[in-house]
């Protein structure tokens, strides 16, 4: 119920800005280096996916879908985020994301909600920002066997580079979360190294 | 009730006035008078117009009615070789009724003659307007005629309440009759605020007002037109050329950020062995920061936050263009309406300030 009223509300909230708004879009592909952890064991490999964004003034809602294999697992991963710059440089953002890892034997399937910010600053004119974020698991969910002592956090940092009079940008980021339960005593550590390159349009 | 009792009610009763009393008793004098004038008793003539045209009997007097006593008054005067007492009935009767003119038929040359040599030395307008007329903006007009004593200039105004201009609407010759429109507006377009204003026609002769005929009228508009939007403040405008905050904000943001992303795993996984890819972030972020603190000088052009805050204005000015453009729309469905708030007012150029 607190979930449902907790998107109503920024259903509400993006919708009266879109009225008000004109939309800016923005869409990318990318290659992700992913080393997973787990309890014991390490796996690594490139997956690749795609994002796609779109800005409504102050709110912007962004979708993230990547998927590929990691040695012997394949991991599918889908995002939906909302973001509102509460400042230039201060932004807040909430996201849906799943997670499943695929093997032979079964799907494991990890669903957080996730509350976090993110700074961001100009380093080179303003064609080059560099942006560092932090969120927490307001909610997570695994088919693991237990619901004891659910938890996760993450962050990531990168640099983008919006290519002067083209509406190209790159960006170079890292990201690291955890994700636990601690009553099936799993423990899941993902490093993201991507590289994205990107449109957009106002 | 006792016999002494309803005598003095009988009493009481006798002496109230009654309605109409008062006119019937000017207009009665005045017909005794043109008998009189008639029957060429002058004097008696004279005496029953001074007192017809003297309050309380001449306030229940229409201007019709006073304009014929003043008539005869001024026709008994000049016959009586009273030049001085005919050219003052006569300035009279000019004030009251510009459009006046002696008829011929009944008064004899020297009268009317006189009465001319007056009517153009008094230089006067008379306004005519609907007593209450609603007119659509920007489709008609508030028509005000004028007719002259006499072909003179004129100055024709709307004022405020307080005598201020609001609009001119006229300036330049009067001859026979002129026809004066108002389209609601003040000087700079505007719908002026409900309220009190003054029909000001100013009689000019050598260059100089000679005397002012004002008539009020009451405006009603019911406007209801949108605030234009705020205007953006200085803090909505991003610098538009770099400082040398600018550059010590792109060096430490770059330093900072960068160690963060180095100490990202620590933060949200202690204990696990991090890949080098954040050392790659990391150190990427901070050699960028370096680079912009180094290679931005100082006043250099900050072409993309111009934009930013251009496009600010933009949308600004969009907005406030579609408001002007929605306030045009409604004023087109609007009506002002104006009614004639009393009778005129005639002013000697030596009365104003009084």
């Amino acid at each position: 119920m607190t979930r449902a009223l907790y998107a109503a509300t920024l259903t509400t909230l993006c919708a009266g800005s879109l009225a008000a708004q004109s939309v800016a879009w923005s869409a990318g592909a990318s290659a992700v280096g992913v080393r997973a952890q787990s309890e014991g064991s390490r796996t690594t490999g490139t997956v690749f996916g795609g994002l796609a964004s779109a800005r409504f003034g102050r709110f912007e809602l962004e979708g993230h879908y990547l998927q590929g294999a990691l040695e012997a697992r394949d991991l599918v991963q889908g995002q939906l985020a909302v973001a509102y710059d509460a400042t230039p440089w201060l932004t807040a953002r909430t996201a849906a994301r799943a997670r499943a890892y695929v093997t032979p034997a079964g799907t494991e399937r990890w669903v957080t909600w996730l509350l976090g910010v993110r700074v961001e600053a100009p380093l080179i004119g303003s064609t080059v920002r560099g942006d560092v974020g932090l969120w927490r698991a307001l909610a997570l969910s695994a088919n693991v066997g237990s619901t004891e002592g659910r938890s996760g956090r993450g962050g990531d940092a990168g640099i983008t580079w919006q290519i002067p009079s083209r509406p190209l940008w790159l960006r170079l980021a890292y990201g690291i979360d955890r994700s636990a339960v601690s009553g099936a005593g799993r423990r899941e550590t993902l490093e993201a190294f991507t590289l994205t390159v990107g449109v957009r349009r106002h | 009730m006792s016999i002494r009792r309803l005598t003095w009610a009988l009493i009481v009763a006798a002496l109230l006035p009654l309605p109409g009393a008062a006119a019937q008793d000017a207009s009665a004098l005045i017909t005794r008078a043109v008998s009189a004038y008639e029957g060429l008793e002058l004097d008696a003539a004279a005496g029953l117009l001074r007192r017809a045209l003297t309050p309380p009997l001449a306030d229940s007097l229409g201007i019709a009615e006073r304009a014929r006593a003043l008539s005869y008054l001024g026709a008994i005067e000049v016959l009586r070789e009273h030049r001085d007492s005919a050219v003052a009935a006569f300035r009279r009767l000019v004030l009251l009724d510009p459009r006046y003119r002696a008829d011929t038929f009944v008064f004899p040359p020297e009268v009317t003659r006189l009465f001319d040599e007056v009517r153009l030395r008094t230089r006067v307008v008379a306004i005519r307007v609907p007593d209450d007329t609603v007119v659509p903006v920007q489709q008609a007009w508030f028509n005000v005629w004028l007719f002259p004593s006499a072909p003179h200039e004129v100055t024709v105004a709307i004022a405020r309440e307080d005598g201020r201009p609001l609009r001119a609407l006229y300036a330049g010759p009067l001859g026979d009759s002129l026809r004066v429109g108002w389209d609601g507006r003040d000087s700079t377009g505007a719908i002026p605020p409900r309220g009190r204003l003054w029909l000001t026609v100013g009689s000019r002769s050598g260059g100089a007002t000679e005397r002012l005929v004002q008539l009020p009228l009451d405006f009603d508009v019911a406007v209801d037109t949108l605030a234009h939007p705020a205007a953006l403040t200085l803090e909505q405008s991003l610098p538009e050329r770099a400082t040398r905050r600018t550059k010590v904000r792109a060096l430490a943001s770059g330093l900072l950020i960068g160690a963060a992303a180095v100490t990202l795993p620590q933060i949200v996984a202690p204990g696990e062995h991090p890949s080098g890819a954040r050392l790659v972030v990391g150190s990427t972020l901070a050699v960028s920061g370096v680079i912009g603190f180094l290679m931005t000088p100082a006043s250099r052009p900050l072409p993309d936050t111009a934009a930013a805050t251009q496009a600010r204005r933009d949308d600004w000015q969009r907005r406030t263009n579609a408001v002007i453009a929605e306030n045009a729309r409604r004023l087109q469905r609007t009506s002002f309406r104006v009614r004639t708030g009393g009778r005129t007012v005639v002013i000697e150029q030596g009365e104003r300030g009084r």
